[in-house]
C-alpha cells in the first residue's frame, strides 16, 4: 500500500506570517480507507495495516511525501529537462546572433536584452544553492532570482521527518533519489510498522527561502518551519477480496465458452 | 495589478471510481488573507478585485494518473480565461484577467480525466467573489 501525501503551501501567507499555520493544507489518497480532513492542516491520514492470519505482516504500507507551492509551477511540468533545455538554448540562440554582429553597440544592445529577458548569459547561480537553475513563475515566465516576487513561486522543500511517530519505531522516513529523470529528484518515503495500531504525530520540517534585499543585492535566507502531522495506523487480517474469507481460494472466473461450432 | 493562483489538486482515481468529481477535486488559492473561502475544499470561492490576473493550474494527487482542464465556462462579461501551455511542453494552465468586480460569480470546470480521456464536468462550486475594500496582495508582502 502506497500513501501519497501531498502538502501544498501557500508560501507568500506562510512568509509574511512567518508561520505555517493556516498556510499548509494536506490531501491524501487513502480518503476511502478513512483518512480525515483531507484538504486541511489538521489531515490524518488511516494506514491499513494488513497481516496474515498467523499476525505477520501481509503487505508493506509505504508513505511518501511531497511538498508543492500553491504558485509554483505544476509537478507534471518536466523541470529539470525542458526547461533547463531552453535555458541553453536561449545562450545557445545569443551565442548566433552575437556570431553574426560586428558592431559594439548591438553586442550590448543583445547582452541587455538577453539579461533582460532570461537573466545572465550562463549563470549558474552558484551564489545561490537553494534556487533552481533556471527560476520561473508559475507561468513558467523566467524570473530574475533578484526578484523577491520569486519567493511565491518556489516550492518548499522538506528537510526532515521527525518525532514521536520516528523515535517509537511507527515509520522510518529516509530521502530518496527518484528514478524518474523528469522529477528532478528527491522524494522522502517511510515505510510503516503496522503493528503499532494507533494514533501517532510527527513532524516535518519545512524550509521556505525569504529573499531580503540589501544595497540592491537580493539575498535569499533558508528557514526551516516544523508542522505537525499525524497518521493513524490500523491493521486488519488479510481477507481474499472476492469471496471475503481469509484464504485464498479459485478466482470467481467464468468458465470459458465452448468453442462455437465450425469455429477455428 | 494582482495575481492569483488556484490551484486544482484532483484524485483522479477516486473521480473515476465514483464518476464524479464531489470529494474528489481540492482547490486552494493564495488568497486566503484577502477573504478567499473553502480553500480546500471543492467549493473554492476565491476572493479577487476588477484586474486580478487569475492563473489555474491543475495538478494529479499521483502522478501517475493524468487529467486536464479543458474549460472554464463563466460568466464572459467578469472574466475570459485562456489556455496557454508552458514554452516546450504539452502542460496547460489558464489565465484570465478579472474585467468587473461581482458579488458572486460561479463556474464550471470541465476536465479530461484517465488515459481514456473521460470527460467530467465540475458544476457551479467555485465561484470568484468580490475582494471588497481589503488591501491587495502587494500591500500585506
Amino acid at each position: 500500500m502506497q500513501n501519497s501525501i501531498v502538502l501544498l503551501v501557500d508560501v507568500e501567507a506562510a512568509l509574511a506570517d512567518s508561520d505555517l499555520a493556516d498556510n499548509v493544507y494536506l490531501v491524501d489518497n487513502t480518503r476511502a480507507l478513512g483518512s480525515r480532513d483531507e484538504g486541511r492542516a489538521t489531515m490524518v491520514s488511516c494506514v491499513a495495516g494488513v497481516h496474515n492470519p498467523d499476525g505477520s505482516p501481509a503487505a508493506e504500507a509505504v508513505l511518501n511525501w511531497i511538498a508543492y507551492g500553491i504558485s509554483a509551477l505544476p509537478p507534471t511540468l518536466p523541470r529539470s529537462f525542458n526547461l533547463r533545455s531552453h535555458h541553453v538554448a536561449h545562450d545557445h540562440a545569443l551565442l548566433e546572433k552575437l556570431a553574426a554582429t560586428t558592431h559594439p553597440r548591438d553586442v550590448a544592445a543583445l547582452l541587455a536584452a538577453h539579461h533582460e529577458e532570461h537573466g545572465a548569459f550562463g549563470a549558474q547561480r552558484s551564489a545561490m544553492p537553494y534556487l533552481p537553475v533556471d527560476p520561473r513563475s508559475a507561468t513558467g515566465e523566467f524570473v530574475s532570482p533578484d526578484a523577491v516576487d520569486y519567493a511565491a513561486h518556489l516550492n518548499p522543500e522538506i528537510v526532515a521527518i521527525r518525532g514521536e511517530a520516528v523515535e517509537k519505531g511507527v515509520i522510518f522516513p529516509a530521502l530518496y533519489g527518484s528514478p524518474d529523470f523528469y522529477t528532478e529528484g528527491w522524494y522522502w518515503s517511510a515505510s510503516v510498522d503496522t503493528n503499532k495500531v494507533g494514533l501517532h504525530d510527527y513532524i516535518l520540517d519545512l524550509r521556505l527561502l525569504r529573499p531580503t534585499r540589501s544595497g540592491g543585492a537580493v539575498t535569499w535566507a533558508p528557514e526551516i518551519h516544523p508542522f505537525k502531522v499525524q497518521i493513524e495506523v490500523s491493521a486488519s487480517t488479510m481477507v481474499n477480496g472476492f469471496t471475503g474469507g481469509p484464504l485464498p481460494g479459485v478466482l470467481p472466473l467464468a468458465p470459458p465458452l465452448p468453442a462455437a461450432e465450425g469455429a477455428l | 495589478m494582482s495575481q492569483v493562483t488556484i490551484k486544482l489538486m484532483v484524485d483522479v482515481v477516486g473521480a473515476l471510481e465514483s464518476g464524479s468529481l464531489s470529494g474528489n477535486l481540492f482547490a486552494f488559492d493564495t488568497h486566503r488573507r484577502l477573504g478567499s473561502q473553502g480553500i480546500g475544499t471543492d467549493a473554492l470561492h476565491t476572493a479577487v478585485a476588477r484586474g486580478t490576473r487569475i492563473m489555474w493550474v491543475i495538478a494529479p494527487l499521483e502522478c501517475e494518473a493524468f487529467v486536464s482542464l479543458e474549460d472554464i465556462v463563466i460568466d464572459r462579461a467578469v472574466c475570459e480565461p485562456e489556455l496557454n501551455s508552458y514554452p516546450g511542453s504539452s502542460v496547460t494552465y489558464w489565465i484570465g484577467t478579472v474585467k468587473k468586480a461581482a458579488p458572486l460569480t460561479s463556474y464550471d470546470l470541465v476536465f479530461s480525466l484517465g488515459s481514456h480521456g473521460r470527460s467530467m464536468v465540475h458544476p457551479a462550486r467555485l465561484a470568484l467573489i468580490s475582494l471588497g475594500k481589503t488591501s491587495e496582495k502587494g500591500d500585506a508582502q
